[in-house]
């Protein structure tokens, strides 16, 4: 059996915990056996992004302790992964840290165990849908062909950074799942994280663009792999009044794996289904 | 030189040159070149009938044995044909290059030789030399480029290389690949703006 | 030495607006940047070879730029033996006085001037004409913005940001002032008819020519020159003067490197495999040659390069000024180029900018006009590492104190809270008893300080009433947080 660690990001910690629960139940399904490393809050990319690399080191340690510590007692430890609910976050725990270690290196108090730990954290880090895609854990198809369509919007830093790009879909498409292809699809929506604080006409104009591409798919929802993006546009999509389910990849997983995937089951699901008044 | 590869990348360049709006005629060697070069000739500009349209004819030393007056017949044009290395001839007298500035900007055909053609990306390269202006290929509307097939070759790098053989390069070389154009109004492509809007090439065939 | 840039004297915020507010130049920058990087993919998609080239290019720039110095040394050699003239000048003054004085010993009056970023980058055109020269601007899209008295908004496409009707008017009004006849209409061929006429009387007439380069071959002394439209050829070899303003990193070792990088600018650019005129330049006219111009002169300018060579940035002087990254930043497509403030605009802009003129010019540069989505490294033909630039700029300006003092407190605290475990949990008690004064229906609508901008036009769900941790804590108490 297989143990994994879940990553699961401070946005759906704090604010969108219903995506860590559909990934414990996705991962169990798929006979995982699921840890948590409780020591886990915040990768710190949105520090290190904004310059404030003192701050982002001292997350960046925090994370990688958390990760890094023995794996919880079970039945087999011989394989271990740990798996991210963010391909941003994921990003940069794999490919930006190295930056942030090189940087720490030079500051007092740098321990060099640190690139050891670094490196056997992100060894085995995964963002959810790479690892569902791993072929030895192709999804559970449901045999029911639903007619369900949904609109995939694929985080910047998971398709550039991380260089998952395709894997969504890939994951989609073996739980027959539709996926309609937005057009201008690898365009940035504006979250850029503190970005979409710091210069909020700029981030909702993108917002605004891609939520237009999105929506012209009529689809019956939107997905994708980051809460990072999802808050963002499901912010603009409750703020003007626009009545869309958006949902994490993990919960569309867990429905199709229920069978639930009918339009009215994804909105029950789904944020901001309802005109917000 | 191309032998039987000669073939190939013949077509690979008309291809890549008709592809970027460049017209293309290819002969044999012999008799058939200047009907060839006076039927593209013809094909190049837009005649009002009765008129003799100006056209400056420099296609240079390699081309010494082309006859102009066939090509480009007295009673369907106005030629100013330059012949001569140094100094430079028209009509047998010498002339001033800078009179041959103000006949370029007003024929309506520039006749030029080439240096080397590049299959990858469907260009003609031509250089300045003793004997060999550029301006025809710049300031009349029209452009017609008389190359042979041997001068083909299957890159920039290659063409590139060829200039360097030669010893230090040329005062200026210029690599055209199509029509003049710009797409600065609103992102529309126009053809023909500063330079020739028009551009053709006869290709001789054969190795030589 | 730091460089001097131009500088839009409008603050980010009105620069911003005023382009946010502006729907021709949103929907004329859209349709440009995604014309043209479209172009620059099925260029890619369909040349194999184009790949090759690119890395071999990339190489050949980078190996350049590590030895910039003696590179320089001998293309000065090499160009002075081909009998051009070569100046080493140090920014914006040295090259105006340089020209200036020139066409004083000429006694010329009239400049035909082909597009150059540098030229703009050193705003020439002011300091010619201040000195009662007159300049003309013979790229099509330059020559408009030129009319219209503004600045280009885009490396390729200077006018980018206006529309037909907008390009129609100001024709018009040149033909009245000039007493020839307007464009016969606002399509594009009555509009580029009119440019070709009045700009051929210029070239015709010029006494000295200005362009830039794209590339210069120090093994052979060469000065290349790429465009469309053949106006820089006409510059180059209609004038009795040909004057090149080019910056030392235009620099490569040898006549095989060019040949290594000579097709980026097209395929990278606009999605051809060649630009339609490429122009090799090696010397004045040659004795016995009946063209080119009588005086060449190349002034290698510095105005902040040099600085870069050999630091962590220095892979910013291998820009080719393609504009690839302009044509798929998302920044650059909502605001166009006159929002950077500056002469560059886009990723390489908002980059190169502070780094040439120093931080404290448009600092706001690396903050403000990026999200990192890294569309930008990801088209680059030469690899240029832009976003972890951004990144290290910004850290910069927090290093060198120039954040705001609140924001610095902000990250600090929020730094302090969420890299223990412990304080993360305190954070969470305090948030939920906070956020009740935030929210609206159940969703948070407001905030103060650092988050404000989110909500004015976005909402944000609450902190969830259990969140994972609370959550896990609760279906596997035997897992207890070790806190």
């Amino acid at each position: 059996m297989e143990q994994v660690d879940l990553f699961v990001s401070c946005l759906v910690d704090l604010f969108e915990p219903a995506t860590g629960r559909a990934a414990v139940a996705v991962m169990e399904r798929r006979g995982a056996q699921v840890g948590f490393p409780l020591g886990q809050t915040c990768c710190g990319q949105f520090a290190y992004n904004a310059g404030h690399w003192p701050e982002a080191w001292a997350m960046a340690k925090n994370l990688l302790a958390a990760l890094d510590a023995p794996p919880t007692p079970g039945p087999d430890r011989g394989e271990r992964a740990t798996v991210g609910l963010s391909g941003s976050c994921v990003a940069m725990v794999r490919e930006e840290y190295p930056k942030l270690l090189d940087w720490a290196a030079d500051q007092p108090g740098w321990d060099s165990s640190w690139r050891v730990r670094h490196a056997r954290v992100a060894g085995r880090l995964w963002e959810l849908s790479q690892w569902l895609n791993r072929a030895a854990l192709a999804p559970v198809a449901d045999e029911d062909t639903t007619t369900t369509r949904v609109a995939l919007h694929t985080g910047c830093h998971m398709r550039r950074v991380l260089g998952a790009g395709a894997d969504a879909a890939a994951v989609l498409a073996a739980l027959r799942v539709r996926v309609a292809t937005p057009e201008d699809e690898d365009q940035c929506c504006g979250f850029g994280g503190t970005y979409a604080m710091t210069e909020p006409k700029i981030s909702t104009a993108l917002a605004d663009d891609k939520l237009t591409a999105l929506r012209a798919t009529q689809a019956d929802a939107m997905v994708s792999c980051d809460w990072g993006c999802l808050l963002h546009l499901a912010g603009r999509l409750s703020r003007t009044g626009v009545a869309w389910p958006v949902l994490h990849l993990a919960e569309l997983v867990d429905l199709a794996d229920r069978g639930e995937l009918a339009p009215t089951q994804l909105a029950r699901a789904g944020r901001f289904a309802r005109e917000v008044p | 030189m191309s032998g039987p590869g000669g073939s190939p990348l013949r077509q690979a360049f008309r291809a890549r040159w008709e592809g970027l709006g460049g017209q293309y005629w290819e002969t044999a060697p012999g008799p058939g070149l200047t009907g060839t070069v006076a039927a593209a000739a013809d094909a190049l500009i837009d005649r009002v009938p009765g008129q003799k349209p100006p056209a400056l004819w420099w296609p240079g030393p390699a081309w010494a044995s082309l006859a102009w007056e066939a090509a480009l017949p007295p009673d369907r044009w106005t030629v100013t044909a330059v012949t001569g290395r140094e100094p430079l001839t028209v009509g047998g007298r010498p002339t001033d290059p800078t009179v041959l500035r103000g006949v370029a900007a007003s024929a309506v055909l520039g006749v030029t030789g080439a240096a080397w053609a590049v299959a990858d990306t469907g260009s003609v390269a031509l250089t300045s030399a003793p004997g060999q202006g550029l301006w025809p290929s710049l300031l009349p509307p029209s452009h017609l480029i008389v190359l042979r097939e041997a001068q083909v070759v299957a890159t920039v790098a290659d063409g590139l290389r060829r200039v360097r053989a030669e010893g230090p390069p040329p005062a200026m070389a210029k690599i055209i690949s199509g029509p003049s154009s710009t797409a600065d109004i609103e992102g529309q492509l126009w053809i023909g703006v500063h330079g020739p809007g028009r551009v053709g090439v006869v290709v001789v065939t054969g190795a030589d | 030495m730091a460089g001097r840039l131009p500088r839009d004297p409008a603050p980010w915020a009105a620069r911003r607006d005023r382009a946010l507010a502006s729907p021709v130049l949103r929907a004329n920058i859209r349709s440009v940047t995604h014309r043209l990087a479209d172009a620059r993919r099925r260029a890619y998609a369909s040349y194999p070879a184009g790949q090759v080239l690119r890395v071999a290019g990339r190489d050949a720039k980078r190996r350049a730029m590590a030895q910039v110095e003696p590179l320089l040394d001998q293309l000065r050699d090499r160009l002075s033996a081909n009998g051009a003239r070569v100046i080493f000048a140090e920014g914006p003054k040295e090259v105006a006085d340089y020209v200036v004085s020139l066409a004083a010993r000429r006694g010329a009056q009239r400049i035909v001037k082909s597009k150059s970023m540098l030229t703009e980058e050193l705003d020439l055109n002011r300091r010619l004409a201040a000195a009662g020269l007159a300049v003309r601007e013979t790229d099509l899209g330059e020559y408009i913005i030129q009319l219209l008295d503004e600045r280009p908004s885009h490396i390729l496409a200077p006018a980018a940001h206006r529309n037909r009707q907008e390009i129609h008017a100001v024709f018009q009004e040149t033909a009245d002032r000039e007493g020839v006849p307007g464009p016969t209409s606002d399509d594009v061929g009555p509009l580029t008819a009119f440019a070709r006429q009045r700009l051929r009387e210029d070239f015709l007439a010029a006494e000295i020519g200005i362009t830039g380069a794209n590339f210069l071959v120090a093994e052979t002394g060469t000065v290349v020159l790429i465009t469309n439209e053949g106006n820089a050829d006409m510059v180059a070899s209609l004038p009795p003067v040909h004057v090149v303003i080019a910056g030392i990193d235009k620099v490569l070792d040898t006549w095989d490197a060019l040949a290594a990088v000579i097709q980026q600018p097209a395929l990278s650019g606009v999605g051809q495999r060649l630009s339609a005129y490429t122009t090799l330049i090696s010397g004045p006219r040659a004795a016995g040659s009946p063209e080119g111009p009588e005086e060449l002169h190349v002034l290698l300018v510095d105005n902040g390069r040099r600085q870069l060579l050999g630091g962590p940035y220095a892979d910013v002087l291998t820009c080719i000024r393609c504009g690839a990254c302009y044509n798929v930043c998302p920044v650059y497509r909502q605001v166009g180029g006159h929002a950077y403030g500056s002469t560059y605009a886009g990723p390489i802009g908002a980059v190169e900018t502070p780094l040439l003129a120093g931080l404290d010019f448009l600092p706001e540069l690396p903050k403000s006009l990026c999200t990192l989505c890294n569309a930008c490294v990801e088209a680059c033909p030469m690899d240029i590492a832009l976003p972890d630039h951004f990144i290290t700029l910004r850290r910069r300006q927090v290093d060198e104190g120039r954040e705001a003092a609140g924001t610095r407190l902000t990250y600090r605290a929020w730094g302090r809270l969420w890299s223990s475990p412990r304080q993360y949990q305190r954070f969470v008690s305090w948030a939920r008893r906070g956020q009740r004064f935030m929210m609206r229906q159940g969703r948070l609508v407001r905030s103060p300080g650092l988050w404000a901008g989110w909500f004015e036009t976005r909402d944000m769900p609450p902190i969830a009433p259990e969140t994972f941790h609370e959550w896990w804590a609760r279906r596997s108490p035997s897992g207890k947080a070790p806190v």
